[in-house]
């Protein structure tokens, strides 16, 4: 399943080291160009020396000794230059030479002119005239190095300096920011996956609100209390529609209370008209006969009229039960009667194992209608000669019937079809409208229980399970 | 005997429904004003058992609701000790008794009986046809003094077709008033149970009282001599 709360943390975790990496990588390469720029400046110092005042009879000692003065011995023993005349031919070579730049080929190193150090302003009187400073950086032994050319139209001076060990900081900066990169993804990755919970959590108590309305009822509304304005909105919008389907509901709900109503209470009039005629018409007579057929007419229009009614209340959630608290192993022997009555007809052996003493809140005129119609199935559906077995336990808070028979197994796929509300076998074989087992179904569950097709047992293939709450 | 009872009392409400349950009948029960109203003018029952306190419309308004309507079927009302002046208007408006509250359910249920034998227009809670007795109180059957051993059901469906000798009732009547089936069931009960009770009531006997009534239904079979 996508978890919103881990794209978020993965998200913020991934911008966080795109955003670092760019901040490390440009600040370390400014950093290095300013060293790079002050080692130039640095050795521009001593070359513009150089290339303002020696001519074509410069001395190398003297100059090495006055580079010395002028870095200190430190500094100096880190530097090495050499002097070419105008032929660029090699005058003077330091003590300290690196040996991977051979004779001549100083220049032919990778060149890096940028940054140019600022050249000094023009040569006091006297002095002679430079040449535009030139900087190199070359590669040897595996370190890099910078050199720069200086001079004047005689003598050229070339001055390096090891750049890497110059720039060895800023080195040091990027492996520690490398070292450091991971563990701090990582906090912030929990850091994300923190925030990401705080934030989705007034969600979650939303939506746990909202499940525990949808069961209570249409009139629950989700409160206000201190929400912030993000949720605020959202609970408004939850509230305004649940008003409008409470409107919606309660109008058709009414509607549909006031229909039965109206159509039920002709009926009942008409059948207390017909019952007086049927009582005073003569024995074997046509009207006798019309008038119960009218009767019987009637009374399944009034059955059809109450189950509708009752599945319309079940839609809108208010079935109206009046509950007691009775005997379920008690009441099924009497129950159990009926459905054995009608079983013998067609020579179906009931076998019962009632658990006693098993006591439940409900309706008993409804559920004796949930049992009687799952044992009528059962005898119904059963083959002649079959069986139905019939069993009721308790476990701790649910009470859970059985009603097994040896008919035709239903099909895996048609488990929830059965309850469905005009629902027909496939073999044609239809009870009334079809609306039994749904209104079974819906009686059960105004109970706070459930019915299903559960697994066959002791070779009955067709078993229906009713589970209820028990009361101790 | 299908009974109606509208009490908003749970405990009193439970109480009364077992009681009449024992007692052999099959019992609806409302806990308002307005939803027994509904039920006693859309069903049909055989009494009415009212209590005066309702929350919503009260007792004596559902009654009086029935009575203008014409119809008939006997009412008990409860009371409380106090409600004097309701008891007398309740009299008036055309209940048939009253129990005032605490009432013991076993006196319920003989004063309904008592009320649905005038009915019937029977001198006592014995039922008899021909050598057929029937002691409602003691729930007894004896033809021709033998005793008949009957289940609750059939003992209720026997007493519902005495009631009225010679009165045919449809099948459908007899579901709802014995069995108080309130949707339809699709199954042949009626006939499976008539059947059973004649085998044990009519057996043996050359006269068959339980009387199947072509295009109708049945009946117990009318008395000899009518008063």
């Amino acid at each position: 399943m996508r978890s919103f709360r881990l794209r978020l943390a993965l998200i913020s975790a991934g911008i966080s080291v795109l955003v670092l990496a760019v901040f490390g990588m440009v600040a370390s390469e400014f950093l290095y160009r300013e060293r790079l720029a002050r080692l130039d400046a640095d050795l521009m110092r001593f070359g513009y020396k150089t290339a303002t005042r020696a001519g074509a009879n410069v001395e190398g000692d003297r100059t090495e000794r006055s580079m010395v003065e002028m870095y200190g011995v430190e500094v100096a023993g880190e530097r090495f230059f050499a002097l070419l005349d105008r032929h660029g031919r090699e005058i003077h070579r330091s003590a300290r030479w690196l040996e991977a730049i051979e004779g001549n080929d100083y220049p032919a190193g990778e060149t890096e002119l940028d940054p140019q150090p600022v050249v000094p302003g023009p040569p006091a009187r006297g002095m002679r005239r430079a040449v535009e400073p030139r900087f190199y950086t070359v590669t040897a032994g595996g370190e890099r190095y910078r050199l720069g050319a200086f001079g004047n139209r005689e003598v050229t001076m070339v001055l390096g300096s090891n750049l890497d060990r110059y720039a060895k900081d800023v080195a040091l900066i990027r492996r520690a920011f490398l070292i450091a990169l991971p563990g701090a993804v990582l906090l912030i990755a929990l850091g994300a996956v923190f925030v990401a919970r705080r934030a989705l959590r007034p969600i979650e108590v939303l939506s746990e609100r909202m499940e525990v309305i949808s069961a209570e009822g249409l009139d629950q509304r989700l409160e206000m209390g201190n929400a912030d304005v993000e949720f605020r909105k959202i609970i408004k919008a939850y509230n305004a529609m649940m008003a409008r389907l409470e409107k919606s509901f309660n109008q058709a709900n009414r509607f549909s209370a006031d229909a039965s109503h109206e159509l039920k209470t002709p009926l009942a009039v008409m059948q207390g008209t017909l019952e007086r005629a049927l009582g005073k018409s003569e024995d074997g007579s046509e009207a006798q006969r019309v008038y119960s057929e009218l009767l019987d007419e009637l009374a399944h229009q009034r059955r059809v009229l109450s189950s509708l009614l009752l599945l319309s209340r079940a839609d809108a959630g208010k079935v109206a039960l009046s509950k007691e608290r009775i005997d379920l192993s008690e009441r099924l022997e009497t129950w159990l009667e009926d459905g054995a009555m009608l079983a013998e007809e067609r020579k179906i052996r009931v076998e019962s194992e009632l658990e006693e003493g098993i006591d439940v809140e409900a309706d008993s005129v409804m559920l004796q209608q949930v049992v009687h119609n799952l044992l009528s199935n059962a005898v119904k559906y059963n083959e002649e000669g079959g069986r139905i077995i019939c069993r009721l336990s308790g476990s701790g808070e649910v009470a859970e019937l059985s009603v097994a028979n040896t008919g035709q197994a239903i099909k895996e796929e048609d488990r929830e079809r059965v309850f469905e509300r005009f629902y027909r076998s496939g073999d044609g074989a239809a009870d009334g409208a079809g609306l039994g087992l749904s209104l079974a179904r819906e009686i059960v569950r105004a109970h706070g229980g459930e019915l299903y097709v559960g697994d066959s047992i002791d070779g009955a293939a067709v078993c229906l399970v009713l589970r209820l709450p028990t009361v101790l | 005997m299908r009974v109606l009872v509208v009490e908003d009392q749970p405990k009193i409400a439970a109480f009364v429904k077992g009681g009449l349950e024992e007692g052999g009948f099959v019992v609806d029960l409302y806990g308002s004003g307005e939803e027994g109203y509904a039920a006693a003018t859309t069903e049909s029952y055989d009494a009415l058992v009212l209590d005066i306190m309702l929350p919503g419309r009260d007792g004596l308004s559902v009654l009086r609701g029935l009575r203008e309507r014409g119809m008939t079927l006997p009412v008990i009302l409860l009371t409380a000790r106090a409600e004097v002046n309701e008891r007398v208007e309740g009299l008036n408006l055309g209940a048939d008794d009253y129990l005032t509250k605490p009432f013991y359910v076993e006196e319920l249920v003989a004063r309904l009986n008592a009320l649905l034998r005038r009915e019937s227009g029977e001198g006592t809670n014995i039922l008899r046809v021909e050598d057929l007795v029937v002691d409602v109180t003691n729930r007894e059957v004896k033809r021709g003094g033998l005793e008949i051993e009957l289940s609750a059901r059939e003992f209720t469906l026997l007493v519902y077709l005495m009631r009225a000798p010679g009165r045919a009732y449809t099948r459908s009547q007899i579901s709802e008033h014995v069995w108080n089936t309130h949707f339809d069931t699709g199954t042949n009960m009626v006939d499976v149970a008539v059947a059973r009770l004649r085998k044990k009531v009519d057996g043996d006997f050359e006269d068959k009282l339980i009387e199947t009534v072509r295009g109708v239904g049945y009946r117990l079979k009318a008395k000899q001599e009518s008063r």
